[in-house]
């Protein structure tokens, strides 16, 4: 049975929702959430309407996920 | 995160962690609950029959509970909507055409029974979706180490 408290355990840190500019019109792309699932790990959920709108989301999301792996001394040398 | 997306070209809005809002009063009165269901953002669908079926199953956790102690009813009727919130969600995503549903206008269900609460209760919940929806697609990436430092 899910509770109140356990909801709340899962409830994103962040969510962020992504739009493309088009002229003047937003243009929906997708839903990104950034849930902790524990101590020293997290999630990236993301949802969008189509296949292609998820392949954008991917994009970013992977290349996010992927910088936040890194060694946290690796990441001080390639910023230096 | 914004970063990381608004360097890709993105517009981003910072949406709360949840999609709709659902606040119900149960009367005392024969057969009285009345709720509402609101989203929360622009991009939250609006899901008028997931609001109803969800205001339906506490009505109907209510009447489950006839004949229980006087004392236990508000904490059991909590307990079975929790219950019945989350299995309606998942069953919404997948049968949104679902249908069945009483009751003559959106968030108003008449259970024919008499509830036995002491004062008319008043209970507000954020419903978040954990299904496909509010888009037809989803994916997940893990990982682990502090994911919220700001990356370039």
């Amino acid at each position: 049975m899910k509770t109140a408290s356990s909801a709340a355990d899962t409830a994103p840190v962040e969510r962020l929702a992504i739009f493309e500019m088009s002229d003047v019109q937003k243009i929906p792309v997708g839903i990104v959430a950034l849930v902790k699932t524990a101590d020293s790990e997290w999630s990236l959920q993301c949802s969008s309407e189509e296949n292609s709108l998820q392949e954008k989301l991917r994009t970013v999301a992977a290349a996010y996920a992927a910088a936040r792996q890194k060694p946290r001394f690796e990441r001080c040398y390639t910023r230096a | 995160m914004t970063i990381a997306f608004e360097d890709a070209g993105y517009l981003v809005e910072v949406i709360p962690a949840f999609d709709h809002v659902l606040s119900f009063q149960m009367s005392p009165l024969p057969g009285g609950l009345i709720g509402t269901f609101t989203p929360l953002h622009p991009l939250a669908t609006s899901k008028e029959m997931l609001g109803r079926q969800i205001l339906e199953n506490i009505a109907k956790a209510g009447d489950d509970l006839e004949g229980e102690a006087e004392g236990d009813l508000y904490q059991n009727a909590i307990h079975g909507f929790r219950f019945n919130t989350s299995t309606l969600v998942r069953a919404d995503a997948r049968f949104p055409e679902h249908s069945g549903v009483k009751g003559s206008r959106p968030g108003f269900m008449k259970t024919g029974h008499r509830y036995r609460w002491g004062d008319t209760q008043t209970r507000s919940f954020n419903v978040r979706n954990e299904g496909p929806r509010p888009f037809a697609g989803s994916f997940s990436i893990h990982g682990k180490g502090s994911p919220l430092a700001s990356v370039r």
